[in-house]
């Protein structure tokens, strides 16, 4: 099972949303991370064949997904990053009318609707109105439907968003589980999401796939770029206008900082071990608001 | 042993994370995904339209009985026979406003873009929910007119005459407003102008008699020939439109 990606490209007006992706995914899960309007969810649309590409084509195992109709939205489940619910639907109603656009129906939707809505714990309030769901509640429900029909590809587009540590935790498991004997694209700008279910990480920029590769081969990759540095607490503005600082902690004795930056930024800086929220840090610092940490100044 | 499954399960998901084990987490989700079942592919677009009427908006349906039950009752228990009864004109438009807003229901909740990506398209919904309400209206207004029928002189083709004019009338411009419009605001545009509709039938009825007069006939058909016309292009657009999948829905 590949999903192929041919130079995708998808222009809205002047702007160019995705440019030239390039990238070849099997079985396994890909963690698409970026900033906000890299171009992640212009991409999912398009995996989703709800935006069409401008130039370029996405194929499923050699099959150019917008010619395959609806068999390619047969193995498709796709969570969207603010999905709403008609308001007078209880959660067994939401799973069984999704059910039903995906062409299941009768006693087989009912009894996928229950083993679901079982797997994600939502069993319970079934018959519950979505409106007085939480927030966890309802993208664990997200999930739910997005699994209906067993999808060889399942693309979640910000899945954690909005959800407390603990209900992340819990969601990012469920997609673990989920995952097996699939592909499951999920993008999202929280580094910890992906950082331990991902098989492959993808950093897009300004539309373009900047970086990808496993997220421990990622990190080796980039070792070298993160610093410590203990400095008096009068010249921390001095570090924050001129280095992007990934972390500050105030210690008695001055402020322990960490620096993400391609060069030393001072001569008694300590290189540290990079983990994969320095390696994002160190591409979108910019994005972000933060000092380029290309152009961190030797100081 | 389906209820231990479903204990385990439960208690398994309601742990707090980190997971206590793993390998139970891949038995327990082996064990639930045996119910994983292959979609049906004999779905046809029948059987779907007739599935989707479980899903109709219930106040919708509960609005449109209420609205039958209110005429029924007062035409057979206030109204002594009336020649010139002809209260279905002004309410054929509100019949046709309560259905409509289950046409822009998708882009109204945020529901399109979960249903863009589905085994059946958006115009096979959209389809669907107007064969659903456009059978909940012809119901409702064939009830009337029975119910009207039985009071007035009018006979049976002049009446189909002055309920068919206002309803399509009704529906054609709302499908013209939310065609251009699109959105929650659309549906206040449409109320606004299916109540208006429902005023200047009112108020024909009482001020301009001769509207129903029998040498005003020509003028009703020609009336009822635009409107269908009018109904049948924005069903086009609307079709069109939204066929083309995410523009679609961001002007909604």
């Amino acid at each position: 099972m590949e999903l192929t990606f041919d130079r995708l490209t998808k222009k809205f007006h002047s702007t160019i949303a995705v440019d030239r992706f390039s990238y070849t995914m099997s079985n396994g899960v890909y963690g698409l991370l970026g900033a906000n309007g890299a171009g992640k969810t212009t991409l999912m649309r398009m995996i989703c064949t709800i935006l069409q590409p401008t130039s370029g084509e996405i194929l499923y195992n050699g099959n150019n997904i917008q010619s395959m109709g609806t068999k390619y939205c047969d193995i498709l489940g796709y969570l969207p990053q603010n999905f709403g619910y008609y308001p007078d639907f209880s959660a067994q109603d939401f799973m069984l009318y999704m059910a039903s656009l995906k062409g299941i129906y009768g006693r087989a939707a009912l009894e996928r609707a229950r083993a679901l809505l079982e797997i994600v714990g939502l069993s319970e309030v079934s018959g519950q109105k979505i409106r007085a769901f939480s927030g966890g509640m309802k993208q664990r429900l997200g999930i739910a439907q997005a699994v209906l029909n067993n999808p060889k590809v399942l693309v979640l587009d910000e899945p954690t968003a909005g959800l407390d540590p603990k209900e992340r935790i819990r969601f990012r498991n469920l997609i673990s589980d989920l995952s097996q004997d699939k592909i499951v694209i999920l993008s999202t700008h929280i580094v910890s999401d992906v950082e331990y279910i991902a098989d492959q990480i993808l950093m897009m920029k300004k539309g373009r796939l900047i970086l990808s590769g496993h997220p421990a081969e990622l990190v080796e990759r980039a070792s070298g770029v993160t610093w410590t540095l203990t400095v008096p607490e009068q010249e921390v503005s001095f570090y924050e206008k001129n280095a992007c600082i990934c972390n500050l902690r105030h210690t008695g004795s001055g402020a322990e900082l960490r620096i993400v930056s391609s060069q030393k930024p001072a001569p008694e800086a300590v290189s540290v071990p990079t983990n994969l929220e320095d390696l994002y840090l160190f591409y979108f610092a910019e994005e972000l608001g933060g000092v380029s940490s290309h152009s961190a100044r030797r100081m | 042993m389906k209820r231990n499954l479903k204990q385990e399960l439960k208690a398994f998901y309601q742990s707090i994370p980190p997971m206590p084990n793993a390998d139970l987490a891949v038995q327990l989700t082996k064990r639930a995904g045996r119910n994983a079942l292959t979609p049906p592919k004999n779905f046809s677009l029948y059987q779907f339209i007739r599935t989707q009427a479980r899903f109709l908006n219930r106040k919708l349906l509960a609005l449109q009985l209420l609205l039958l039950c209110l005429y029924a009752l007062y035409t057979i228990a206030v109204l002594q026979d009336n020649d010139r009864f002809l209260l279905f004109v002004p309410i054929a438009p509100l019949a046709v406003l309560l259905g409509t807003g289950e046409l822009s229901r998708s882009s109204r909740y945020g529901m399109a873009e979960l249903e863009l990506p589905a085994h059946f398209s958006l115009p096979q919904i959209l389809l669907a929910r107007l064969i659903l309400i456009t059978l909940v209206d012809l119901f409702s207004l064939t009830c009337m007119l029975c119910l009207t029928a039985m009071k007035t002189y009018y006979s049976l083709g002049a009446l189909i005459l002055y309920g068919l004019v206002p309803s399509l009338l009704a529906a054609a411009g709302s499908l013209f407003l939310m065609n251009r419009l699109g959105g929650a605001n659309a549906q206040y545009y449409i109320s606004a102008y299916c109540v208006s509709l429902s005023a200047l039938g009112a108020l024909s009825i009482n001020m301009w008699p001769e509207w129903y007069f029998g040498t005003a006939t020509a003028v009703w058909v020609f009336v009822l020939a635009v409107s269908i016309v009018v109904l049948a292009a924005e069903l086009y657009k609307m079709f069109r439109d939204c066929s083309k999948q995410w523009e679609y829905i961001r002007l909604q």
